[in-house]
């Protein structure tokens, strides 16, 4: 066991699972926890997310949905039919999954723009059903007193808890996702994502590939809602509309495509940086806007990628401004 | 001798310039400021709306620290943005709980975000006033740290049925928005209404608060106002959509009597709206007729000198929503002069939810321990929409 985790994380790794697991403790800030839970969604719903655009090459703009799917699973199971939370958790996942097959099947088939537009239809299709549906989801008014998750009677009802619950569970599915990318099937979907053509004729079966990648990063999202509607205590339409998709697929941009842990990068940062704005009031969102223009124009790439060679390049860069103040001398 | 007194007397005078120089910015407004978390979402669908009470709030906390604060403290907001999103709302109401310095927090707006910052004001201990509570699931949850501002969902409803029964109103079409509080305003009317015998039908024809024309809802509803005889249509809505159904009924030759929403009490209502708002009546707040009040009511005097210093400031009138602005500021610092001793979160609550007989501008508040809503019936008036103005009915029963 300690073999295959010292295989999959490199020494690098292992510095930023101590800084994340020291974090909480160094700052026992409860804001910096409650923050770092949110980006610890966040990031669940963007690491799933790109798997499907940064690996399989594919767009989605519906993925909110899959996100809602969870959340109200979780809300629906645990207020109505008093299911444990900790139950309720893979179900949301598994039901996420499951539309995502159904759905995967016919709309996978379409590329670019017209894959965008169904999967933005998509998520309208759910906005509609969960507002119309108000027996089992409470309509526009949502479902309120969603239990903190808990596992085997141990209760995350601190802030600081669920910080190491959703990164916990987190890092089970970076390593999930680690796995993935280097199996058969992350090799065909990165051959799909560069050509499905020249995927096809190597014997790659194209279709399977592309929902079989949905699937699982609907099943993230799953997971993201789930844990989304404890914290949160609350299942409500607006949460779930297209500016949360738009703001996913921001993260894996801004973060990297093709890249596990851009994606978590960017949301610790875009979730800290829009905390730091709502101080700017109705300034925030210009600034935001100017913001991430600058960071796709400098950094195209994604801040996410090479995230250790610019650590070391920032770190040599002050070294070398130091030498030279010293030679200057 | 001559000497010794002098310089005794001298003593004495730079004892007391120096006493007076220290205790000076103690009694006045150098003693720690008491802050208030404002909690709003400054950019999003609902900008403008929150503008407006940031607006107003920033001038009456202005007004308080100029006369020297509440006991000397000044007050001070610290305002965040929470851009219409669920997760920030939480995470400011986060960041307000962990200052202890900020001893209230206000906001949010929005309907469904009010249950998760409930939520985090009873873990965090710290109060949170909300706006518009109308989301009837929320208001359902009894809760120690939440007061509410405004007229409830059912005090209009209750209103609107009063003036359904003052008009002979016996059979009324629901046209809800998609949202909360329309749907609720709608269920609590059926609910109100039907027990005074009067037939309200709810049309599953619903809009949503950015619909520019709901011409085909309403084409599919005229079979049933002309099939059941229909009195009046109820525009359970809000916003722009008021006036957009307002236009479109009258396009379409439908001239049955509308009725609408507190949320028509606005100015721009009648500017989108034009002729087609003529005659159009609703249950509103005070603040959107201050002149129009009765000369001994005792709400009249502060909102027609509130509405002067709005004109003064932002050349705009006092409306509904600044009045919501002027009676939080009001209301805490009504509370806070009545706080002994050092002001807590604790203290403060307390000293809300013992608040009695407040005059603000949207009515008289009565807040206790088992009542965070604080207004009544009495609080609204009948408003109809003639010659481009907001003009105040009167029915003798009823008011």
């Amino acid at each position: 066991m300690v073999e295959r985790i010292r295989r999959e994380f490199r020494k690098r790794d292992l510095c930023y699972l101590g800084a994340l697991l020291l974090l909480p403790l160094i700052w026992p800030d409860p804001h910096l926890h409650h923050l770092l839970v949110l980006a610890g969604i966040y990031a669940i719903l963007a690491l799933g997310l790109s798997l499907f655009l940064g690996y399989a090459g594919q767009i989605s703009l519906g993925h909110a949905a899959f996100f809602g799917i969870g959340a109200y699973t979780t809300a629906i199971l645990t207020t109505r039919y008093s299911v444990p939370t900790f139950v309720a958790f893979w179900a949301s996942a598994a039901t996420a999954a499951v539309i995502a097959y159904l759905i995967g099947r016919p709309i996978l088939k379409l590329k670019g723009y017209f894959l965008a537009l169904a999967t933005l239809g998509f998520g309208e299709i759910f906005l509609v059903m969960v507002r119309e549906s108000r027996s089992l989801t409470g309509g526009v008014s949502g479902i309120f007193g969603i239990p903190w998750f808990s596992l085997a009677g141990f209760s995350f009802d601190t802030y600081l808890k669920q910080y190491y619950l959703i990164w916990g569970v987190l890092l089970g599915l970076l390593l999930f996702a680690k796995n993935l990318v280097r199996s058969k099937v992350g090799r065909a979907s990165l051959a799909v994502a560069t050509s499905e053509d020249a995927a096809s004729t190597v014997g790659i079966k194209v279709a399977q590939v592309k929902v079989g990648v949905f699937v699982v990063s609907a099943a993230f999202a799953g997971f993201a809602g789930s844990l989304f509607a404890c914290v949160m205590s609350t299942a409500s339409p607006e949460a779930f509309g297209l500016s949360l998709s738009i703001l996913i697929v921001m993260m894996v941009i801004v973060g990297g495509m093709g890249n596990l842990y851009g994606p978590i990068v960017a949301a610790i940062f875009l979730t800290w940086l829009l905390d730091i704005l709502g101080g700017y009031q109705e300034y925030s969102l210009p600034i935001y806007g100017v913001i991430l223009i600058l960071l796709l124009i400098f950094f195209p790439e994604g801040i996410g990628t090479r995230l250790g060679i610019r650590l070391m390049y920032l770190i040599s860069y002050r070294g070398r401004k130091k030498k030279r103040e010293e030679v200057q001398l | 001798m001559k000497g010794f007194r002098r310089h005794t007397i001298m003593v004495l005078s730079l004892s007391i310039i120096l006493l007076l120089l220290w205790t000076y910015p103690i009694s006045s407004a150098e003693k720690a400021p008491y802050k208030i978390g404002v909690n709003l979402g400054l950019t999003g669908p609902y900008a403008e709306v929150c503008k407006t009470l940031k607006m107003a709030m920033v001038m009456e906390v202005e007004r308080i620290n100029a006369r020297g604060g509440v006991n000397g403290h000044p007050l001070e907001l610290v305002i965040e943005d929470n851009g219409f999103d669920l997760g920030r709302a939480a995470a400011n109401m986060t960041k307000f709980a962990r200052d202890k310095e900020i001893l209230v927090v206000v906001g949010p707006f929005e309907d469904n975000f009010q249950a998760t910052t409930r939520a985090i004001a009873e873990r965090d201990g710290i109060i949170n006033i909300i706006f518009c509570p109308s989301n009837p699931m929320v208001r359902a949850l009894k809760q120690r740290w939440s007061f509410n501002i405004a007229q409830s969902d059912i005090l209009v409803s209750q209103k609107l049925v009063d003036l359904c029964l003052a008009r002979g109103y016996k059979k009324v079409l629901v046209f809800p928005g998609n949202w909360p509080l329309a749907q609720s305003l709608a269920e609590y009317l059926k609910r109100f209404g039907e027990e005074k015998g009067i037939k309200v039908i709810i049309s599953k024809e619903t809009h949503k608060p950015g619909d520019i024309d709901m011409t085909p809802q309403l084409i599919k509803l005229k079979p049933t106002i002309e099939a059941e005889k229909v009195d009046a249509l109820y525009a359970s809505t809000g916003g722009p959509a008021g006036p957009i159904i307002c236009k479109n009924m009258r396009t379409l030759g439908i001239t049955i009597p509308v009725l609408g929403t507190h949320a028509f009490g606005f100015g721009f209502y009648i500017k989108l709206g034009g002729e087609a708002m003529e005659g159009v009546e609703f249950p509103a707040g005070k603040p959107v007729v201050p002149y129009q009040l009765d000369k001994d009511d005792t709400v009249r005097p502060m909102i027609i000198a509130f509405d002067q210093r709005m004109k003064a400031r932002y050349k705009v009138g006092a409306d509904q929503l600044s009045g919501h602005s002027y009676d939080v500021i009001w209301l805490l610092h009504n509370a806070l002069e009545r706080c002994k001793g050092k002001v807590t979160r604790a203290k403060l609550r307390d000293a809300l939810e013992n608040t009695k007989e407040f005059k603000g501008c949207t009515g008289v508040y009565n807040y206790s321990s088992t009542d965070h809503d604080g207004l009544s019936k009495k609080d609204l008036v009948f408003i109809r929409i003639q010659g481009q103005r907001f003009v105040r009915v009167k029915f003798p029963k009823f008011e």
